[in-house]
This record gives structure tokens, sequence and C-alpha cells, in this order.
């Protein structure tokens, strides 16, 4: 897989949802290389290339699903280093959640996000939903090569 | 011609001297001296003098030359030898002394004879000049010398001056013409021609113009004479308007004269022996109700009047004609029901009558006696007291004493002098003659009789007990007749009392003499001076009292109590030392104090053990302590008080809630017995006390209000992290929740789908039910969550236009198939004013249930309504369904609390309790009505506001 430039890096700590996500995701054919990372910390070093992830392959990921309730450090903080960071503000960056709580919404907009979903429960509408955001972000939507 | 000896020579010398005109303008005195020069220079006299005697004989001046001493010339001394005495005619005498080797000459003697009758004249003449200028000078009329010719005036009087505003010396030297003051030019020419031609005009009636421009018609009368060869005229000018105005005064006095002699005329009858009218004027005739006297001449005056026949006229006309003697009668005639006055006068041949009607009088007189007899009783029986005193020789005296501009500056002026004469007033009491005086005047002077009273006059107005005569005396001097006001006297015993007064001055004529009289009347006011007094004490009191009490609320901090406190004392009952203790334990410590300018030394910090001294007594006691004199006091053991020179002592505790709290003491200087006002003192301690328990309250107060404060500040915070913790709480559900639920969901399905060919029917049927209730349990989630979110939510309101928003509800929650089956209705709603998106989910909520319940229903009805009244706006929602039985009605708005089981209608029993919470979050209510099988109707209502109360609420 080296050389292979990383499609989605999906950030949640439920397993399930992780499963199910990436069961969408082949179902459809939408991503070649997905990333998972089930840890806020962990993201941010992924992220900025510190600690363990300190020697991985440069490169940025086309699309950042990111889910808001995570160990150590939570959603929105990752989304505030990603849109603060000139490199990395680039990302289609989606929140993922299953938070309905408006402040949250908000909040994600405010910080830079450029989607807010809202994870459905029963899982057709969840497929559905995955499904779709793979196509748009990564399909339809045309983002920058280089930094801006 | 015979030669002039040398006698006629001095004579003639020195008689063209004195006709010199020169003479004329001396002084009497220089005059005379100048003549005695002159003789004793000329005819080498050894000295001469004139001595001039006044009316009574004394001598009035005196003049001398040369050697003559004392000598008189008086006519009953005898002339001393070598002396020579001429009369000057009634006035005195020219005396020489001559030289006695020449002798005198009979010549001589005839000259000195005639120059002594020369001075005479001129005398004369000079003091009939000045009397003539003085009573000219003081004529009331105008008098004037003018030059006839061109009218220039050489003398005007004062009255010149007074009447036509020019002074003398505006007139004098020039021409009356000039100065205008002849209104008619031709007026004075025709009066002037008169005067040369007649040498004397009376009473010419002219116009003169004076200096302020008014015309005065005059009567002008000169006479003409020489002056210096020139022709002058005198003239005397009288002011017509006043004599016109004195005529027409005159004859007004006359009309009325005679208009009073008209109506006391006599009736006259004259009848002879045979009782005949012989005569009777015309007023007799109306008097004996006549028309003419021509009706009754002739006629029997007993057969004309027979009801007079028996009358006491009757009598008296018979015994007049009998005795030959004068009969006057005054006495009632029955049959007209009249006074008549007779005076009868008879002669041999008859009896001349004169008689009035004097009816008006006599009843005048009996009113009179009448009044006067009311007027008596009225004063003796008054329940005022009243006396009367004739103050006429009072009046004069004062009127003699007092100078008359002092009683015209008035009474304060003349109340000074009262006071610094002492002796005046002495003298006004001898002249108060005291007329009568009432049973309830005795009694204010507590005397038993009028003459008890009368008796004792001048002790009763004595100098110095009686104000109320000097009352009268002023009223009596200033000439004011009335006199209203409070005073003093002194009873016979000696007491004081408090009257009332109202004094009235009037006049009576009796006989020739005007008397002045006083009456007065005098109420007791002792006792109402005394309620006075104390009212005015007690609201003294009670205001220092109400003050107190007000400082007690305001002051929250002891020291400034206390020097408030004490400040007050000082000033109520104005002693010299003021302090203020508070008990701390076994002491007491001064809080504050206030030391007058008096009092010698105090300390500003003496502690008192409880128990010592008399404050501290008065803490051990906890009883006031008086002491008038704190020297022999046993009880005063320390010395403070004694130090500081206070003589009376007086202390009172100030009871707290557990017991003696402090003590308020106060002392002065010169021994006061402060029980007299114990009373008083006694409600200020209890008024201290009160106020420092309020500041002990108010600390306390304080104390527990700022814990309160703390108390909330904790439980606000705590509130506050509840509050967060929900926010956290609800967050996790809404997280944590889903997820497991979406995985169950998930990999249910998956498990169907990727495994269907492996699972038999009962297998595929139980993950169906699995995914049910993920689905069930998904929308519980939800509900649960909405719900909460609305007890965080702040209402954001806006005017909602109701019927639209049920409308659009209603198709997102229909099919076409529900909307053509449910016959559905709305009114016309008026608007709310409310949260929309809260407002959309109470009606989403409401109508979603009426689809609900009436899904089983055949003929479905829905209507949405409302109603109002002046309290609030009631919409509702109304379906035929299965309704519910009311007892269940409390249990509908319960969370989770369902009325029908889940297999006959879906729901998680959150719907109701979240439109129960959006409402009432409104300030609003929800309650539902409903029958079993029939239908139910659920109300949800809103206040109105003031505003839309007025208006009405719009559509």
């Amino acid at each position: 897989m080296k050389g292979e430039a990383v499609d989605i890096l999906l950030i949640e700590d439920n397993s399930a949802d992780v499963e199910l996500t990436l069961r969408t995701f082949k179902k459809n054919n939408i991503a070649n290389r997905v990333v998972v990372i089930r840890d806020g910390e962990e993201a941010l070093d992924y992220l900025f290339m510190r600690n363990s992830f300190e020697e991985r392959e440069e490169g940025r990921p086309k699309l950042i699903l990111l889910d808001l309730k995570l160990p150590k450090v939570s959603g929105l903080e990752i989304l505030k280093a990603i849109k603060s960071d000139e490199k990395l503000r680039v990302i289609p960056t989606v929140v993922l959640t299953s938070s309905r709580e408006e402040n949250d919404l908000i909040e994600s907009y405010n910080l830079g996000a450029n989607s807010y979903i809202v994870k459905p429960v029963d899982f057709n509408g969840f497929q559905e939903a995955v499904k779709n955001l793979g196509l748009y972000w990564l399909l339809l939507n045309r983002a920058p090569e280089r930094d801006i | 011609m015979r030669a002039e000896s040398p006698e006629e020579t001095i004579f003639l010398s020195i008689l063209a001297e004195l006709r010199e005109e020169k003479w004329k303008l001396l002084d009497e005195r220089v005059f005379i001296g100048k003549i005695c020069k002159s003789l004793l220079d000329k005819g080498r006299f050894c000295g001469v003098a004139v001595t001039l005697f006044d009316e009574e004989g004394n001598v009035r001046v005196r003049a001398s030359a040369g050697d003559i001493g004392d000598a008189f010339g008086n006519n009953n001394q005898p002339v001393p030898e070598g002396l020579e005495n001429f009369e000057i005619r009634d006035q005195g005498f020219l005396i020489v002394k001559f030289d006695e080797k020449r002798g005198m000459s009979d010549i001589l003697k005839v000259a000195l004879r005639e120059l002594a009758f020369i001075i005479a004249l001129i005398l004369e003449n000079k003091r009939a000049e000045e009397q003539f200028r003085l009573v000219i000078n003081t004529h009331p009329d105008p008098v004037t010398i003018s030059r006839l010719d061109d009218g220039r005036y050489v003398y005007v009087n004062e009255a010149f001056s007074e009447i036509t505003g020019y002074s003398a010396n505006e007139v004098i030297g020039k021409s009356a013409l000039d100065i205008g003051i002849w209104f008619d030019r031709k007026d004075r020419k025709r009066f002037t021609d008169m005067l040369r031609e007649k040498g004397r005009v009376i009473n010419f009636e002219t116009r003169f113009r004076i200096k302020n421009g008014r015309i005065l018609t005059s009567l002008i009368s000169a006479s003409r004479f020489m002056l210096k060869g020139v022709p002058h005229m005198a003239a005397i000018t009288r002011n017509i308007e006043a004599i016109k105005k004195l005529e027409r005064e005159k004859e007004n006095a006359l009309e009325s004269l005679r208009d009073v002699f008209e109506r006391i005329t006599d009736g006259v009858i004259a009848l002879d022996k045979n009782w005949h009218f012989t005569y009777l004027n015309r007023r007799a005739a109306r008097l004996l109700d006549r028309e003419k006297p021509e009706e009754l001449l002739g006629k029997n005056i007993w057969r004309e009047y027979p009801e007079a026949v028996g009358q006491p006229f009757y009598k008296a006309y018979h015994r007049a004609m009998e005795t030959q003697q004068p009969v006057f009668l005054q006495d009632y005639y029955e049959p007209w029901k009249r006074w008549f006055e007779n005076r009868i006068y008879p002669s041999p041949d008859g009896l001349t009558i004169y008689f009035t009607d004097v009816t008006e009088k006599k009843q005048n007189e009996i009113r009179l006696n009448e009044s006067e007899k009311r007027y008596r009783y009225l004063f003796e029986n008054s329940p005022v007291a009243l006396y009367e005193g004739d103050i006429s020789n009072m009046r004069r005296y004062l009127k003699e004493v007092l100078p008359s501009k002092m009683r015209r500056a008035g009474r304060e002026a003349v109340s000074r002098y009262l006071e610094e004469h002492p002796e005046v007033v002495k003298e006004c009491v001898k002249r108060v003659k005291i007329v009568g005086i009432n049973r309830e005047g005795a009694r204010l002077y507590n005397l038993s009789t009028e003459t008890e009273f009368l008796s004792n006059l001048e002790r009763l107005y004595s100098l110095n007990s009686n104000r109320l005569l000097r009352k009268l005396i002023l009223m009596a001097a200033i000439d004011e007749s009335e006199y209203e006001g409070e005073t003093e006297i002194k009873t016979h015993d000696g007491r004081a009392k408090s009257i009332y007064i109202r004094i009235l001055g009037y006049a009576r004529e009796t006989g020739e003499e005007r008397k002045s009289y006083a009456i007065i009347a005098a109420t007791d006011i002792t006792g109402l001076k005394k309620v006075e007094s104390l009212l005015n004490r007690k609201v003294k009191e009670l205001t220092v009292l109400n003050r107190l009490a007000e400082v007690s609320m305001e002051v929250g901090n002891p020291k400034e109590y206390g020097d408030r406190v004490t400040r007050m004392v000082e000033e109520a009952v104005n002693p010299d030392v003021v302090l203020f203790y508070l008990v701390e334990g076994e002491r007491l410590k001064l809080l504050s104090s206030v030391k007058g300018k008096a009092v010698a030394y105090l300390s500003e910090n003496i502690d008192l053990r409880v128990g010592l001294c008399l404050c501290g007594l008065v803490a051990e006691y906890r009883k006031a302590i008086y002491s008038s004199d704190i020297w022999k006091d046993k009880r005063c053991k320390l010395n403070e008080c004694r130090d500081a020179g206070i003589t009376s002592y007086a202390g009172f505790p100030l009871m707290g809630k557990g017991g003696v709290g402090g003590v308020l003491a106060i002392g002065s200087v010169a021994k006061r017995d402060f029980k007299d006002e114990g009373e008083f003192l006694e409600t200020i301690a209890g008024e201290v006390s009160i106020g420092l328990q309020n500041i002990d309250l108010l600390n306390q107060l304080k104390k527990s209000e700022a814990a309160l404060e703390r108390e909330v500040e904790v439980r606000t915070s705590e509130l506050v992290k509840a509050n967060k913790e929900l926010e956290a709480f609800s967050y996790s559900v809404s997280h944590d929740l889903r997820a497991p639920l979406r995985a169950v969901d998930g990999f249910s399905q998956i498990l169907y789908e990727e495994y269907s060919s492996r699972l038999d029917d009962e297998a595929r049927r139980i993950i169906g039910i699995i995914r049910k209730n993920t689905e069930k349990m998904g929308q519980l989630i939800d509900d649960l969550l909405a719900f909460s979110r609305i007890g965080r939510k702040s209402i954001k309101p806006a005017e909602i236009d109701m019927s639209g928003l049920v409308r659009s509800i209603f198709d997102e929650l229909t099919t076409r198939d529900d909307r053509e089956r449910i016959e559905f209705t709305v009114e016309d709603l008026p608007r709310a004013f409310a949260d929309p998106s809260l407002i959309r989910q109470v009606i989403s909520n409401l109508i979603s249930n009426a689809i609900k319940f009436t899904s089983k229903n055949e003929n479905p009805s829905i209507r949405v309504g409302y109603r109002r009244n002046h309290e609030r706006l009631v919409y509702f929602v109304r379906d035929n369904g299965i309704g519910f039985d009311m007892k269940y009605s409390n249990k509908l708005f319960q969370i989770f609390n369902r009325l029908h089981s889940e297999d006959e209608y879906e729901g998680t029993g959150v719907g109701l309790s979240i439109v129960k919470r959006i409402i009432e979050k409104h300030g609003g209510e929800v309650w539902a009505e409903g029958t079993k099988n029939e239908g139910a109707t659920f109300y949800f209502s809103f206040p109105l506001s003031e505003e839309d109360r007025k208006r009405g609420v719009s559509k």
C-alpha cells in the first residue's frame, strides 16, 4: 500500500460503527484506502506526524470523517486543530456523529466543518448517508492539489 | 421871628434826627439808646436815660448815657435831686440829669416834653406797625401790597403763599400781570380803575389762576395809598369757593332745621268757654284727623270727639279752665292709641292748647327702657365675666400727660412710655371708676360680691398684678375702641389667672357731658392654658421620641447611635451632662457622652463596675435612680460625677433582651429635680432600649443576610454544576445510546441480508423483532432528548399564523389517502405570540395523536378551534377517536404514561409530556376532555398580555 494516497481518514472509537462504515464503503466501492484512528490523541499524532506516526508517509487524506465523542481529545478539538493548520485545513472534514445537539452542530460549523451528518440509528439510513457523503466528497467534490 | 435859643436849636436838631427814616428801622432798644446818646451829646446834660415799662409796670427796656445811675423815673418814686422826668405817654420816661450850674430852663423843659411826646408817637407807631405786620402776616386770607400802576408786588403774606403756591421770594418785585395771577387782565384793569377813582373797592368778584393751574373764584377788596410817593394798593382776597361752600352748608343746615321745626311744631287750637273751636292751625287739623281747619271751626270739641270725654285730657282741659292755671300733660290717648303732649294755657275767654303727637318718641323711650333692662339682665347673668368702667377721667388725664405725638406714634411707643412711668399707671388706676360687674366677673376675681370688687379696686388693679389694666390704659391712650387678646390677672386671693379678654370702648352722652366707658368681657382660660402648655410639652416630647425612634431605625452602628441619642437628650432635657454606657460583662463602658460648658471635668473613658456608684447601681437594680443632690447621696461612692461638678443626677437602665444592656444618665450642675420629668425621661430610656435592641437585631440580620447570600451562591453554583452534568448526561444519552442501537440494527440487517439463505423463517422473524425494537428504542431516545431539550431551551417568541401552521403540519403528517378519509376542519384561529418551533412541536404532537386515535374510526373527524376570554386564549384539537376515560385524564400528560397498549396504538408516552412542558413554559395550561369511544379534546392556552386584553387579540 506504500505510495498510495490515503482516501479517507476515519476517526471513530466505536468499533461497530467503524465496521458498519467500512462495510458500506466497500459495498459501494467508494474508498480504496481508509485509515481508521480510534483515539483523539492518536488522531492528532497522525495528522501532525508526531510520536508513533512520526515515521508515517507524508501526504494528506482526501477526506476526514470525524466523530465528536472520542477518548482523550474530543472531535471538536481535532477539528479546531485541522482548520487552524495551513496545510490541513483544505482537507474536507465531515463530522459524522450520533449527537443531535444543536450546540455541537453550530460549534462544528463555526470551526470550519465541511459537513455535519447525524448518524441514523437504523442501518439502512446509515448506509445511505455514508454512501452519499463518500460519493460526494471523494468523487464529485474537487479539492485543491497544492497547499493554499 | 425871634432867634432860636440854644435849647431850641438842640431840640430842632434832635427832632430832625428823629424824623429821619433810619430811626424807624431801628430796634426799640437801639432807638432809645441812640436818643440818649444824641441828647447827651447835643444838650450837654450830665446824663440821659429812657426807661420803658411793660403793661404790668416792670421795666421792659432801659437805655442810658452819661452819669445818671440807675434812676427809674417811676411815677411813684420821688424824683431825686438834679433829675428831671418827662413822661413818654403810656410807656415810660425820659430822664435827664442836668448840669446844676446851668440849671434847666423852662424852654428846655417844654422842648424835652415835646420830645418825649414825639418819642411816644414813634414808639407807638413802631409797635402798631409791628402788630399790623403780625396781623397781616397771620391773616388767613391772602393779603398783598403792590404798585397800582404795574402791579409789582411789594409785600405778600403767608396765606398768599399757602393758597397760591407762590412763595414770597418768587413774586416780590414782579408784576401780577407777568405772573399771570389775574385770570382776566380786563378784570384787573376795571378793578384798578375803580380803585383810582374811589380809593377803595370792596368785594370785587374775579378769578385768579394759582401756581398749580387751578382757577379760584375770589372776592378782592383793596385800598389805595401812597408809599414813597407812588400809588400802591393793599388788597385782601377771599376764596369765594370756600364761602360758597359754607353758604351751601348753612343753607342745608337751615333746611333741616326747618324740617325739624315743622315736625315738632305743635298743633294749636283755641277753644272758647263753651268748648267751641275758635282757631286751629293746619297741623292741629291733621292731628285731629280732619283735612282742613274749617271743618272744625265753631264746633264743640266734645261733640266732635265724644270718645275723649272722661279721658285724662278731658279732665286736664277742665282743670285748666276751672283753675285758670296752665296745665302740662303727657299721656296716652286710648281711643287713638297714641301719646300726646299738651300744654294748656287758660284765659278767661277759653283755652289755647299746644299739642304734639309724641307716640314715636314715647315708644323709643319705652324701647330704650326695655333694652336697658334687657341689657342689665344679660349683663348680670352672662356666663362671661363682664364689667364696665367709666374711663372718662382716665382718658382726660392721659390726654394731658401723654405728648400727642406719642399717642399718634401708636401702641408700642405708648406701651414703652407706660413701662417707664409707673406713676402714670398709678394715677390711671385712681381715675378708673368701675360702674358695674356681673356675678361671673366677681367669681373670676374670687370675690363674693360686687361691692367687694369695687372696694378692692386699688389692690386688684395694682401696678404689678394687673396686666389687664395696662391694656385698658393703652387702648384709651391711643384712642382705640376695641381690644382683644390674652392676658393675666391676679385674683382677690392672689392667684394668677389667664384670661381671654375683649374690651369695647364706647361713649355716652349724659346731659352736657360726654363720657367714655369700657366694657370688659373676660373668659377664664387658665385651665385651657394649662392644657395647652401640657399639650405643647407632650408634643415636644412626642417629637423627641419620634425622632429617637427614627434614629433607632436609621443607625446600625452603636457608637453613632449613642452619639445621636446623647445629643438629642441634651437638646430635649437640657442637662449639663449626658452619659451613655453599655454593659460589657461586669463593667459599664462609656459609649457616648455630652458635656455642657458648666461641667468642670469629665473623663472620656470612665469604666464603672456594675453595682458601684449610681450608674452601676442603676445597672444592678435595673431601676431608674433619681438623686437631686449626689453630694449628700450615700449611694454615690465614686467621685467622677462630683469631680465634674454635678449636683443632680438621674440614671435609667437600658433593657436588652437578656437583661440590662446599658445605662443612660443625665446630670446638672445646678440643683434640679429630674423626677418632674421622670415620665418623659423613662420613656426616652425605653425608646433607647428598643433602639439598642434594634441595632442588635439589625446586626444579626446583616450577619444572617450575609450567610444567606453565601448559601445562595453555593446553591447556585451547585445548580449550575448539576445543570451542566445534566447536559453532559443527555449528551451521552444522545450519543452513546444510539451507537449500540445502530450496531444492533446494522448487524441484524447484515445477518438478515447476507446470511438469509442459512436462516429459517423463525430466525428471520426474530431478526425482524430485533430490528423493530431497535427502531422503537431509537424513537424513545429521540423523544427523551426532545423532552429534556425543552427544559433547557429558552423561549424566543414571535407572532405565529396558527391556522397556516396547523394546516401545513396536517399536510406533513398525512398521505393523500388520509386527507381524503379524514374530515379536517380548522377554524379561523387568532395569531399566537410564542416560540414558533416549540408550538410547531405542540401542534404536531396533538394532531398526530388525533390522527392516530381516529385511525380505526370509519368517519374520522378532526377539528382545530379556539376560545377566548378576558384572561386567556385557548386553542383546542378535537377528534372523534377512541377517547379516554376522564378518570385517567390526569395521567395523560405524565411522561411514559399510556392509556392504550402498544399493540393497539404506537407511541412512547412522551408526546403529551412534551406538549405540557412547552405550554407551561409559555405560562399557559394544558388539559383534556374525553369520553371513551367518543373522542377527545386537547386544550392548550396562552395567557393574554395586558396589551392584548385591551385591544382584543388580533387574528
